[in-house]
């Protein structure tokens, strides 16, 4: 019997399976509030082995009003293989990654419907899906769908958010951009 | 044997001053409605009541805004007859370390995890847990049963605003106070809440919607483990 036969081949998340998780994970259960806004996972091979950045932020949301976001102040790392816990720190204990200092921000009005914010989504976990897997394998990947993705990142991302992203998960960007 | 004993000599199993949670579900008020739809509707729970147990967030003395939590919290315990405002829940909740309290802004500070919205539930004396997963027929069963349940939404999609949606994940707390079923199938039609974000009371908020904003958002709901009092 195989070691994929007994169900313990090492395999790496998907993107969607990833956000799943994300709904019911121990960390968002237990310690991070419920308000917070909580960042879109994206790769960095910063942390000992391939593993998805998370950074969350206090947030007010009042209905048909742009969201005022505050500086994160907790950050974690889950493994891509399995997605158990790297690091979760408060930024009070552990500054964010690359000593990042962030203040409050008043994020741009969404022009999109939601519809069309879910179909964004949707093309950025599937380009994920595609490149994700070359930049764990420090593989190049192709330069047309790593700037296709770039751009993708750019325009789903809230603009006031960029330097967030950047600085959670640098080398991502640096081989996004490479 | 006989005559050994005498009536106080048992312990009964359960003692008779402890109210059986069958006991209080039968309690759980229920009255024909209409929807503005013209839908006929059966509504189990007291939504028109439990309006004077909600308000906006943010009406408390240290100025937090991010308390939806809390005022759920708050909502649940005054619908169980305890004397608590939002200020008490945030003073509460900071000293204990279960609501972010350290930010420098105060308009930052109040979220809360739903673990803590249960220990907060539970050190008032009102034992609750949270978990994850929920469907829509739980969550009706946990309102004919006269539970207090607060749950975590996608904002987004419960207000259909893009600016607050969170691409998935919940990311707003609000309490449950109603459930409505077809009077003849039986079948959910949807559901009654408390939301403090607006400020709205015994807001109907159709089963496909709560699907898309709850069960989608991941389920997450927090359950008082007794029944609450109704019309006290």
């Amino acid at each position: 019997m195989s070691q994929q036969d007994v169900g313990i081949e090492k395999r790496l998340m998907s993107y969607g399976e990833l956000r799943e998780r994300q709904k019911s994970h121990v960390l968002i259960r237990s310690e991070v509030p419920l308000e917070h806004a909580v960042s879109l996972p994206l790769p960095s091979l910063a942390w000992g082995e391939p593993a998805y950045g998370f950074f969350a932020s206090p947030a007010l949301r009042r209905p048909n009003e742009p969201m005022q976001q505050g500086a994160p102040d907790r950050w974690w790392m889950l493994a891509a293989y399995g997605g158990r816990v790297l690091v979760y720190a408060l930024c009070k204990s552990l500054p964010f990654p690359g000593g990042a200092q962030f203040e409050t921000v008043t994020l741009p009005r969404v022009a999109l419907s939601r519809d069309e914010l879910r179909q964004s989504l949707k093309a950025v976990e599937g380009a994920l899906d595609s490149l994700v897997p070359r930049f764990f394998a420090q593989e190049p990947g192709d330069a047309q769908e790593r700037k296709h993705l770039g751009a993708m990142l750019t325009e789903l991302l809230p603009k006031p958010l960029h330097p967030q992203y950047r600085a959670m998960v640098p080398d991502f960007f640096s081989w996004l951009e490479r | 044997m006989a005559g050994m004993f005498g009536d106080d000599d048992f312990v009964p199993e359960v003692p008779p001053e402890v109210p059986d949670l069958k006991d209080f579900a039968l309690e759980v008020p229920s009255h024909l409605d209409v929807l503005p739809d013209g839908r006929e509707i059966v509504v189990i729970g007291d939504p028109e009541g439990d309006k004077a147990f909600t308000h906006q967030q943010g009406q408390n003395s240290r100025g937090f805004l991010g308390t939806c939590g809390l005022c759920s919290c708050e909502n649940v315990l005054r619908s169980f007859g305890l004397d608590v405002s939002e200020t008490s829940m945030v003073i509460f909740a900071s000293e204990l370390g279960l609501c972010t309290a350290d930010n420098p802004d105060p308009a930052q500070c109040g979220g809360t995890s739903p673990m803590a919205i249960a220990e907060i539930l539970t050190r008032h004396g009102i034992p609750a847990d949270c978990s994850f997963d929920g469907s829509l027929d739980g969550l009706a069963a946990n309102i004919e049963q006269g539970r207090g349940v607060i749950i975590g939404v996608n904002a987004g999609a419960l207000w259909n605003d893009a600016n607050s949606d969170s691409g998935g994940p919940a990311n707003h707390a609000i309490t449950v106070t109603g459930v409505a079923r077809d009077p003849s199938t039986g079948e959910v039609q949807g559901f009654f809440i408390n939301d403090s974000g607006p400020g709205r009371a015994a807001q109907f908020v159709d089963a496909a919607l709560m699907r898309e904003c709850w069960e989608d958002a991941g389920g997450t709901q927090i359950v008082t483990a007794e029944s609450r009092p109704y019309g006290q």
